[in-house]
């Protein structure tokens, strides 16, 4: 049964409210266990949550004009409305969201807009490193979009179609029919594109998390740096999810999504911490080498 | 399917690559230079040129609610349908790329650190941002309603090759392989943007305008914009690992035969010095030749 409108943005709410805060944990509970592998203490697993209060409690002491306010604005809305394209849970009305306005290729697109206007947003800020953060991203981008774009087309082949419900839906019955074991060439590629899209090590050069503040978020404080991180958490849960249904066989519950997402996040963790990083034209090198190679493998392997 | 795509794209690209042209000529006609990393900041003195650029890179890059997303889905679906794999992945590869150029674009332009000498400079002339405006306003109207422009290019193309392979259920475009429904993506966007953005107003807490070098600069207080605005050599890390490719083989040929060419020069030029004792000298080694040779006979 088709829910009338205003409960279907009800449910639209809801269904935000449990990634964010499911998207927040996950983040807090990798920061921790990514600590426990180097030997320290950690932070509390709430920490984001408590980062983000004080963030938005705080008082906006500078701003560079009307794009710099606009950029966390797309950002935030570029992570809310990717969450919005993706069916969470296969079934259920509540996680259903807004996917009936377009199929994968609206997702892929949409994870651009939320950087494309963060990129404008920290340019106006005129502060070189966040300029020369940005160009790292965008090229880091192209480059490990090639090996997912391939895995893409090449599930799209073997799916016949590009609607996510319908992927998710040819991958129910048993883990024999995920995209994992039907089509692990795909996964692998799509895997590796996964490291360089959560910008974990080490691929993390481009947000540069442990040393001097590059990228982006150089300039941005209080609340709009609140944005960021809600985003960060939104943003997370949305491409965690649309993963789960593309290669892990989706969801019919909210538990199955949660274990399913956390350990999909966590191969980032396993790789990070037993890795090095990566300069940026190595890693644009590295993108177009090996995964690129599996990509073109699993298309040929499906296709033909 | 593949000629209503080539048609959208056509019609789609007129209106943003106009408006986006219209915009940096306008900018480049206040600034006097074609100079990229020249200018810069310009967002602050022509406002409208910023956001008709802004809009024409958002639709060209075919970030979904505006137009430019409907000639990519449709590209994509032809070309998946057609059973063009690679086709399809460059495709997507080269819309990343258009990425990076436009965004080092409309940042080396209109953001980042005005220069001192563009700190007068104004908008660019009313009958250059009207057009701009039209084409804007065309832009946003089709991204609303596809069904404006692909109505009559699919009533066009459907005359000729019936099985057109695309059709609309109510708004919503149809494929064998997916769907896109361009009014409702556009809804669900605006409502989100809009409720972030609220959200942020409503958290501003009476921000400070700050002067252009007010940033956090690593205790350096930088105070010229030309040492500030990163814009020359934008995408270093991409020509350190691809810059192979684009050196040119044929530029190095002919750096060759120049060199070549040069060094015959040069020792021609031993014999032509311009110098009167080396000419004398030839006049003299001329006729001991001479001598010698009439000697021998």
């Amino acid at each position: 049964m088709e829910p009338s409108i205003p409960l279907r943005i009800a449910y639209a709410f809801v269904s935000l409210a449990v990634i964010t805060v499911y998207g927040l944990l996950l983040i807090g509970s990798m920061a921790r266990i990514s600590a426990k592998v180097q030997g320290r203490v950690g932070q509390p697993v709430w920490q984001p949550f408590i980062d983000i209060i004080k963030s938005s409690g705080k008082r906006n002491s500078i701003s560079h004009g009307i794009m710099f306010w606009l950029g966390p604005v797309f950002r935030l809305a570029g992570g809310v409305g990717t969450y919005m394209f993706v069916p969470a849970v296969l079934g259920s009305v509540v996680f259903q969201n807004f996917s009936m306005s377009g199929d994968l290729l609206l997702v892929m697109y949409f994870i651009f807009f939320g950087q494309l206007g963060m990129a404008l947003g920290a340019s106006e800020g005129g502060h070189p490193y966040s300029a020369i953060g940005v160009s790292r991203g965008l090229a880091q981008m192209t480059a490990f979009e090639v090996p997912f774009a391939l895995s893409i087309i090449s599930i799209a082949v073997q799916y016949g179609t590009l609607d996510i419900t319908k992927i998710v839906m040819a991958q129910q019955g048993g883990w024999q029919h995920w995209t994992l074991f039907t089509n692990p060439l795909a996964v692998v590629a799509a895997m590796i594109a996964f490291l360089g899209m959560s910008m974990h090590n080490p691929f993390s050069v481009v947000i540069a998390p442990q040393e001097i503040p590059i990228g982006p978020p150089t300039e941005y404080q209080s609340n709009l740096l609140g944005m960021l991180q809600t985003n960060r958490a939104v943003f997370n849960g949305a491409k965690l999810v649309l993963y789960m249904n593309l290669f892990f066989g989706g969801a019919t519950n909210v538990p199955v999504m949660v274990v399913k997402t956390f350990l999909i996040y966590f191969i980032n963790i396993f790789v990070g911490q037993a890795f090095p990083r990566f300069r940026v034209d190595q890693s644009i090198r590295f993108f177009l080498g090996v995964p690129t190679l599996i990509g073109i493998a699993a298309v040929v392997f499906i296709a033909f | 399917m593949g000629w209503t795509t080539a048609l959208y794209l056509a019609a789609t690209h007129f209106l943003y690559k106009g408006m986006m042209w219209l915009s940096v000529a306008g900018a480049s006609l206040r600034t006097g230079t074609r100079t990229m990393y020249l200018m810069g900041g310009l967002i602050k003195r022509m406002p409208l040129s910023f956001v008709s650029f802004l809009v024409g890179i958002i639709a060209l890059s075919g970030v979904p609610p505006l137009t430019g997303f409907g000639g990519k889905w449709l590209l994509y679906h032809s070309l998946i349908a057609k059973g063009w794999y690679f086709e399809a992945a460059a495709s997507f590869l080269a819309s990343g790329i258009a990425f990076l150029y436009l965004y080092r674009m409309i940042h080396s332009i209109f953001l980042g650190q005005p220069k001192d000498e563009h700190r007068t400079v104004k908008e660019a002339p009313f009958w250059l941002i009207v057009p701009q405006l039209l084409l804007l306003g065309a832009v946003i109207v089709f991204s609303v309603f596809p069904r404006l422009i692909l109505d009559p290019i699919m009533a066009l193309v459907g005359a000729r090759y019936p099985a057109a392979g695309f059709a609309f259920e109510g708004q919503t475009l149809v494929s064998s392989l997916g769907y896109w429904n361009g009014l409702l993506t556009i809804i669900v966007v605006v409502v989100v943007f809009v409720l972030c953005l609220v959200w942020m107003v409503a958290n501003l807490r009476k921000p400070r305008l700050v002067k252009q070098f007010n940033i956090v600069f690593a205790a350096e207080r930088p105070f010229r914009p030309e040492t500030t605005h990163f814009a020359f050599d934008f995408f270093a890390p991409y020509r350190r690992a691809l810059g192979f490719l684009v050196r040119g083989r044929s530029e190095r040929a002919w750096t060759a035969v120049a060199g070549l060419a040069t060094s015959v020069a040069g020792a021609i030029r031993r014999l032509y010095s311009g110098n009167g004792q080396t000419y004398a000298l030839h006049v003299v080694l001329y006729v001991g030749i001479l001598y010698l040779f009439l000697g021998v006979r």
